[in-house]
């Protein structure tokens, strides 16, 4: 079977490519790594990844949830949030747009593992 | 002049003085009113000023608070970085030593994370909640040694304790360092067993009591935890005696038994 393929919005380099390296470590493949909402939006366009790991809190006029609702709308691509923030209104907001998960970081990877399980089947279920 | 001319004269002139009167009465009223009105106005613009001012404490108030979150949420994401820092490094080696040393790094950065991160949950900015951050310290731990929670069961007991943060970080190390050590070296050959941990606090004395008992192996015989090489014990004992002003009891009847008792420390307020 191949790979599931796996982008990832983040604007800590460093948090990215622990992600990153987990990820390949349980058997994924990590199409990019994007720093903001419009390089996301982009490089979804071009690698067409399965699923996408965003961050909420980015630099840049957009954030996590704008670029998600547009990659959504557009290619159909699941998502999993990713924050540190238990902020009201940033759950609020996620909650009004197409999402399939809501991780809280730090996160395991197991956790992480178990929540990408999940959105693609929910994804599937859903197509 | 016949009276009845007198007459007619002195109606005459009272009529004018009243009316003179009168007239005097009506601006004198006049004036009383545009008085009160002033006074009315000066009252209302002062009570106005006064709700804005009130409303600008609010809000001033309101933002200390959301900045002082901010900046909790920061230390916690820098200290995320640290650790992350850390397992990126850890990956770059195959040395199981090595591996040790960082792990244990990342698990003593995660124990001053979690501080900040129980600590930015509005309204209670100054405490932290022990019974929330041991139960999240704990889970860190079982999951990085890969501990069965139902081979080691960990039972806790508290009582809705909460501490400030200057003693809840070297608090929160010291018992980082005794969970370790009991899931490291109290049930070796996958020995099941028990960990308790219950801090109180004594009312009069103001003093916490920390205990984290184990029923496993025992420490070594010959161990003395004032004079050991490894950090972990180091820290234990120094953070209670140096930092903390406490004390270290040792029970060695069955598994091993740590009483550490610590009074809160006393800084000036600072926020």
């Amino acid at each position: 079977m191949a790979k599931t393929k796996i982008m990832v919005v983040e604007d800590e380099w460093i948090i990215a490519n622990d992600i990153k390296d987990s990820l390949i470590e349980m058997k994924y493949m990590v199409t990019s790594i994007a720093t903001s909402g419009e390089e996301a939006i982009r490089k979804a366009e071009e690698d067409r990844p399965d699923l996408i790991l965003m961050d909420i809190v980015l630099k840049g006029e957009m954030d996590g949830i704008d670029a998600a609702k547009n990659i959504y709308d557009k290619l159909g691509i699941p998502i999993i949030y990713l924050t540190a923030y238990v902020n009201e209104y940033l759950v609020e907001k996620a909650k009004n747009s197409e999402h399939f998960g809501y991780l809280l970081k730090p996160f395991k990877d197991k956790e992480l593992d178990i929540a990408i399980n999940m959105a693609i089947h929910k994804a599937k279920k859903e197509k | 002049m016949s009276s009845q001319a007198l007459t007619v004269l002195l109606i005459a002139v009272s009529i004018a003085m009243s009316g003179v009167i009168f007239i005097f009465f009506l601006v004198c009223l006049g004036r009383i009113e545009n008085n009160l009105l002033k006074s009315r106005k000066k009252l209302e613009t002062e009570v106005e000023e006064r709700i804005k001012a009130e409303r600008q404490i609010k809000s001033s108030l309101d933002e200390k608070e959301l900045l002082l979150i901010e900046i909790h949420h920061r230390v916690k994401n820098n200290m995320q970085i640290v650790s992350s820092l850390l397992k990126l490094q850890c990956r770059q080696t195959d040395d199981p030593h090595v591996i040790e040393i960082l792990n244990e790094s990342q698990n003593r950065i995660q124990a001053m994370a979690l501080i900040h991160e129980t600590f930015y949950q509005p309204g209670n900015l100054t405490t932290i909640s022990i019974r929330e951050y041991i139960k999240n310290m704990a889970i860190n731990l079982f999951d990085t040694y890969a501990i069965d929670p139902e081979r080691i069961q960990l039972i806790t007991e508290f009582e809705g304790i909460s501490m400030g943060i200057d003693t809840a970080t070297p608090c929160g190390l010291i018992i980082n360092e005794l969970i370790t050590n009991c899931l490291k070296y109290a049930f070796p050959n996958k020995r099941p067993g028990k960990i308790n941990i219950t801090v109180k606090k004594d009312p009069l004395l103001k003093e916490f009591q920390l205990i984290v008992q184990d029923n496993g192996v025992g420490l070594p015989r010959d161990l003395d935890i004032y004079h050991t090489k490894t950090l972990g014990l180091q820290l234990v004992v120094n953070l209670t005696t140096n930092q903390l002003q406490g004390s270290v009891e040792v029970h060695r009847a069955i598994g091993t038994t740590f009483i550490i008792s610590f009074k809160e420390l006393e800084y000036k307020r600072r926020i």
